[in-house]
């Protein structure tokens, strides 16, 4: 069952001295269902915070329709259900932590004695126990987004429209941001999260969407790309002498070979286990086995090209190149 | 209950600014320098003390609103604290009414200090504190809401600087609005007749909450003048409030 469904929304700014309509939603058509994790990925300007905030009813759209919880629209009762974590944390600066999860909760009408409860608990969870009573104006960017992740959790919600949740963060921070979303997946919760860094967002989500020309131009389904995989490894062998082992041999092919280092790609764990055996029988090792994945990476920037190359050319005059866009 | 908790958290953030303190500062000063100067003027130095400081609390309590006001609005909206804030159940009525709320006490604070300091330079210079200068402090108070309702509702649509320069103009032109309307009678054409009688009504009547003189030369007030000054202020921010309400409520958070 879908929670979250944007229909044909179109978005437009004016821009510029005279008002130009600049369009940045172009027809978006999104759906995010109930316990999922949504990773909606695009360029910088692509539209990905513009799209947060019509669900939330922050802008409104020029055309389209947005329903959430089956309903029309982000009423005060939807809200109640979403929790938000913006571009900027929107936290006042000379709140402490403690603060200003009590600000939230009272907007959520929380009984205080709940809003306290909960407040120290997620203080714990992201780590910020020991700078509760510092004022958020002396946190770091990190913290303060920490800290914004707090916030967006406050309320309990069934939907998280996370917008880029891991700037600022540091590996720590990213790695437990990335266990807690899987937490809270298993909890049930339904997450929207945005990004242009793909590997996060391979990392958590179920399903992606690649916003581009103000669109999704692509929905894949990450789980259903993993399975569908041909299951075949790279292994990077050292200390064998490449003119004797045949990659051939075990069904595979040779990638790399110099002096005693050696990467070959093979399929199947029979053959795989013949050549570790043999590399091993011969004095070398193996570094790294790793499987040949689809790497999201390659698909987001294949559909980027993809899109900007059907994107009609401007018209050349007569004799003169038209030019193309990089 | 979300309107106490937003006006609570914005008094506080008010609280918090250095420019504040400045300014009480500048404004005790002022006050404290009266009492020093005031036998300069031989026969009136009570008269001195209780203009200055009376003079001084509203000047400084609509400056303080000018100033604080104005980037507050300006400052949530550039930190994402406003586009945070509603995207949590809250309405934008409830928005808007907590900010005024948490200006308007946060005025309230610096006009009761201020007097509280005004008090004691009157007790000093041997003068009593009259039912008349309470009855100029309150009405500063009152001046204080209207002003941050003017401010409020500028600020729902324009910028900082504008929404400044617009109250500003407002409290000036307030001061001076029945020298619109005498204006107006002297004035033959319709014209310029209407439209003076509509400045009139449209800005705030500020100077019927200015009872300074009164207070300084001791002159009484009309019966139940302070009752219909309170209800014309509490209509006045009222309507521009909610006219505040109907522009937020239609403008997009970007």
């Amino acid at each position: 069952m879908a929670i979250l469904e944007l229909h044909d929304i179109h978005k437009a700014f004016r821009t510029g001295f005279l008002g130009v309509r600049t369009p940045v939603l172009k027809g978006l058509d999104l759906s995010v269902e109930a316990g999922e994790v949504y990773g909606f990925l695009g360029h910088n300007g692509a539209g990905k915070s513009t799209t947060m905030k019509v669900i939330l009813g922050l802008l409104r759209p020029d055309a389209g329709r947005v329903e959430v919880f089956g309903k029309a629209g982000a009423d005060r009762a939807t809200r109640a259900r979403i929790g938000y974590l913006g571009e900027e944390v929107g936290l006042y600066p000379h709140n402490t932590a403690e603060e200003a999860l009590g600000l939230i909760g009272e907007l959520f009408s929380m009984p205080g004695t709940k809003v306290r409860a909960r407040a120290s608990e997620l203080i714990e969870m992201v780590g910020l126990r020991d700078k509760r009573r510092v004022k958020i104006k002396h946190y770091s960017k990190g913290m303060r987004q920490r800290l914004g992740i707090a916030t967006a959790l406050m309320n309990d919600p069934d939907l998280l429209l996370l917008d880029e949740p891991y700037s600022g963060l540091d590996p720590i921070g990213r790695k437990e941001l990335r266990e807690l979303l899987v937490a809270l997946k298993q909890q049930g919760k339904s997450i929207l999260m945005s990004s242009h860094i793909v590997p996060d967002v391979e990392a958590v989500c179920d399903r992606v969407g690649i916003l581009s020309g103000g669109k999704l131009a692509r929905v894949m389904d990450l789980n259903e790309v993993y399975a569908g995989e041909s299951g075949e490894v790279e292994v990077t062998l050292a200390g064998v002498d490449h003119s004797r082992l045949q990659a051939a041999d075990y069904g595979g092919t040779e990638v790399f070979a110099k002096d005693n280092l050696m990467i070959v790609r093979c399929k199947g764990d029979r053959k795989l286990q013949n050549l570790i055996a043999d590399v091993y029988s011969s004095q070398g090792h193996v570094v790294e086995v790793k499987p040949l994945r689809t790497r999201l990476e390659d698909v987001f920037v294949d559909t980027m090209k993809a899109m900007r190359d059907a994107e009609p050319q401007p018209e050349s005059k007569e004799g003169e190149p038209a030019m193309t866009r990089r | 209950m979300r309107i106490i908790a937003l006006a609570k958290f914005t008094l506080k953030s008010y609280l918090q600014e250095k420019i504040l303190i400045v300014v009480m500062l500048f404004a005790a000063l002022l006050m404290l320098s009266s009492y020093v100067l005031s036998p300069l003027a031989v026969g009136a130095q009570q008269k001195i003390v209780v203009d200055i400081g009376l003079a001084a609390i509203s000047i400084f309590a609509v400056g303080l609103i000018v100033l604080l006001g104005a980037g507050s609005f300006h400052l949530e909206k550039e930190r994402g604290i406003l586009r945070a804030l509603l995207a949590k159940p809250i309405s934008r009525v409830e928005f808007v009414l907590g900010k005024y709320a948490g200006t308007v006490a946060m005025v309230s604070i610096v006009v009761l200090l201020m007097a509280s300091v005004h008090m004691l330079v009157v007790t000093l210079s041997g003068s009593e504190v009259t039912n008349k200068m309470l009855s100029a402090v309150y009405l500063t108070l009152l001046e204080g809401g209207v002003v941050t309702a003017l401010l409020t509702f500028f600020s729902a649509f324009t910028s900082p600087v504008l929404g400044s320069f617009f109250t500003i103009s407002c409290v000036v032109a307030g001061h001076f609005s029945s020298d619109l309307l005498t204006f107006a009678e002297r004035m033959g054409g319709t014209g310029t007749t209407v439209i003076a009688r509509g400045a009139y009504y449209l800005l705030p009547n500020l100077e019927l909450m200015n009872v300074r003189s009164e207070a300084v030369h001791g002159l009484p007030l009309p019966d139940g003048f302070i009752f219909s000054v309170t209800l014309y202020a509490v209509a006045y921010a009222a309507v521009v409030l909610y006219l505040a309400t109907l522009i937020f409520r239609a403008k997009e958070v970007s």
